[in-house]
């Protein structure tokens, strides 16, 4: 009976070997199968980190223009990674019958938040000003930027221009202003943009041939590119002389413009006499000569050195009454007209006496006298007409001319005192003529239009 | 005498020895038995282990399949629509994977505004779609490309006689497969 038992449990046995068996192979492979399912979980992991990665990564063109006939780009990379660029395709766009595209490889490395200028410098590709290319900037990661720089004769900016003043004196100046617009919506740039300024005149008759002479032209004279809604401006001054109603036509347009792409602006050569009108319809409005009042100063001198260069001459509002006391003021007066201005020797100041408990005596004028120098105080203003405020001249700041009171009569050479104590409220009585024919040079027949103006302007106390 | 009986009881029940009677049919049942569970054991351990080394296969190249398929990545770089040669255009495929892949096919149709394609197509005259396979113009390419930091991460590709330029055109539909089964599509605006 042990030995039949013994017998049975072989078979059992070697039954249970071949149910190991193939146990150990089923989970080989069950194994097998658990690991390549780890494996393809760590692809998957892969493929997901890399395409997170590429969508974090971003650069984006800044700035581009064309230099030494090569591109120059900036690249931001404004993502979180770095970038490394590998490829850049650049296409022609203004080839449209042949075609052109070329692709450059790049090995550059862009840090997050860094920039990478001057690309495209090194490349062997000659870029010209006159045509439009598109450019596609591929990275190690797969991401592109895609960038497009038009030249102004695919894409026109816009143009519009200013000329001031449109109505001008022969002689004067005229400021010419350019504004140039990229005025597209699709983001893309206009490259290069250099202005050209052809000026023609219109001769209308007389007996001058109307010439412009430029003073200042723009600086610098041409923009790189132009993003959009950008504008740009560019400043020419120029020197217009010509008859009335002579034309001066500003053309501008751009170079590489399309056909049409121009815009043109005139200025008119004034007509002197009607110009003299407004003139003084402006200065019986509101005058246009000022007073620098920290220039007055008072002399007397009785007691003191007049002398134009005397150190004697001092800002004061008080003063002392009596014969004995002349005084002599001088104050600095502008023209800030468009004409000189030559004045009248009943040119004065006038100090009104403060009467207490009312009545008054007429007030003391102190008539303009030439001017005081290093060896004479006392000259009387001769001859007349010959002191002339200067006009203001466009680009150049105001001139001003030092005026000295202290005449008892108009012409007169003797000076003034002042009898009575108290307040004086004091103006500036101005009288004259305006240069009529713009020479510079007063002359009866011809300056006739009349200027006058009052200032008020100090106080004194007199004891 | 007492053995003579025993003899005759024993023929008379039919017993015989039982030491030798019993040891013969022991053995051979248990020869048979082993044998049988030899045989039966074997043919199913041959049969387990086929069984699960196919299945074991099976996954092996599955996994490998979708692994290698997953780890596939390519970009179209770069398409131009060339008028030299006329009706013609070129894919430039970057491999941004890390296995090398091959290219199968690239199929190109031009369609509409409405997305249906471009034209019918008349006998002698240019389709709207068209398809291109190894070895691929311009270079005789096999397709194959490397995934190295080297000029053969790009690949090329031409498809020529297609109408891209149609009246009716208005994109480019191009589908890109591989030999692993990964198909990239793209559409391509026409500008004319």
């Amino acid at each position: 009976m042990r030995r039949n038992r013994e017998k049975k449990g072989i078979s059992t046995i070697i039954a249970a070997v071949f149910m190991i068996a193939i146990i150990v192979v089923g989970l080989n492979v069950l194994s097998s199968g658990l690991s390549f399912q780890n494996n393809l979980g760590q692809v998957v992991t892969e493929r997901s980190t890399a395409e997170t990665e590429q969508g974090r990564e971003r650069i984006e063109l800044r700035d581009v223009g064309i230099d030494s006939n090569k591109f120059n780009m900036t690249v931001v990379n404004s993502g979180t990674l770095p970038a490394k660029l590998v490829r850049m395709w650049v296409t022609n766009t203004s080839d449209t019958t042949n075609g052109w595209h070329k692709n450059y490889t790049l090995n550059d490395v862009i840090n997050p938040g860094d920039s990478l200028a001057k690309l495209g410098q090194s490349l062997a590709l000659t870029a010209k000003n006159s045509s439009s290319y598109e450019l596609n900037i591929v990275t190690e990661r797969g991401s592109t930027a895609n960038f497009k720089i038009l030249s102004p004769n695919d894409s026109p900016p816009k143009l519009s221009i200013t000329v001031m003043p449109r109505s001008a004196y022969t002689g004067s100046n005229v400021t010419v202003t350019v504004a140039v617009s990229n005025n597209r919506t699709d983001g893309n740039m206009i490259q290069t943009i250099k202005p050209l300024m052809n000026p023609t005149v219109t001769n209308v008759g007389g007996t001058i041939t109307p010439t412009y002479t430029l003073i200042e032209s723009p600086s610098p004279n041409t923009e790189r590119s132009l993003t959009t809604a950008e504008t740009v401006f560019f400043k020419w001054v120029y020197k217009v002389i010509g008859d009335p109603n002579d034309k001066i036509n500003f053309n501008a347009t751009i170079q590489n413009a399309k056909q049409g792409n121009y815009i043109i602006e005139s200025t008119t050569i004034a007509d002197v006499s009607t110009q003299s009108t407004v003139t003084g319809q402006i200065i019986t409005n509101s005058g246009i000569v000022t007073m620098n009042f920290t220039t007055f100063q008072l002399c007397n001198p009785s007691t003191q050195n007049c002398f134009s260069n005397s150190a004697d001459w001092k800002p004061a509002w008080s003063i002392s009454t009596g014969v004995s006391n002349k005084y002599i003021l001088r104050v600095n007066l502008t023209n800030n007209g468009v004409k000189d201005i030559f004045l009248d020797q009943n040119t004065a100041t006038l100090a009104f006496h403060v009467q207490t408990g009312g009545g008054g005596n007429a007030p003391v004028a102190s008539y303009m006298k030439n001017a005081s120098t290093t060896t004479s105080e006392d000259l009387a203003y001769s001859p007349n007409y010959s002191i002339k405020l200067p006009k203001k001249v466009d680009g150049q700041p105001a001139q001003y001319v030092t005026l000295y009171f202290g005449a008892t009569a108009a012409g007169g050479s003797t000076l003034q005192s002042y009898s009575d104590t108290g307040l004086y409220a004091v103006s500036i009585i101005l009288f004259g003529y305006e240069d009529g024919n713009n020479d510079g040079i007063y002359q009866s027949a011809t300056d006739t239009n009349p200027y006058s103006q009052n200032i008020p302007f100090q106080g004194f106390k007199a004891t | 005498m007492k053995g003579d009986s025993f003899v005759r009881l024993d023929a008379r029940l039919h017993i015989r020895p039982k030491k030798s009677r019993s040891g013969f049919s022991t053995l051979i049942s248990t020869v048979i038995l082993v044998a049988a569970v030899t045989i039966l054991g074997s043919a199913i351990l041959i049969w387990a282990n086929g069984t699960l080394s196919i299945e074991h296969e099976r996954i092996v190249t599955v996994y490998a399949n979708s692994s290698n398929t997953l780890r596939e990545s390519f970009i179209v770089e770069d398409i131009w629509l060339s008028k030299n040669p006329a009706d013609s255009i070129n894919v430039t495929i970057r491999n941004i994977g890390d296995i090398t892949i091959k290219i199968k096919e690239v199929n190109v149709t031009a369609v509409d505004t409405a997305g249906a394609k471009a034209c019918t197509v008349p006998p002698a005259t240019i389709p709207c779609t068209a398809k291109v396979i190894a070895p691929f113009p311009p270079s005789s390419s096999s397709g194959v490309i490397n995934s190295t930091q080297t000029s053969t991460q790009i690949l090329t590709i031409r498809v020529d006689n297609i109408d891209w330029d149609h009246t009716n055109s208005d994109s480019l539909n191009i589908s890109i497969t591989t030999e692993r089964g990964t198909i990239e599509t793209i559409s391509w605006k026409v500008k004319k």
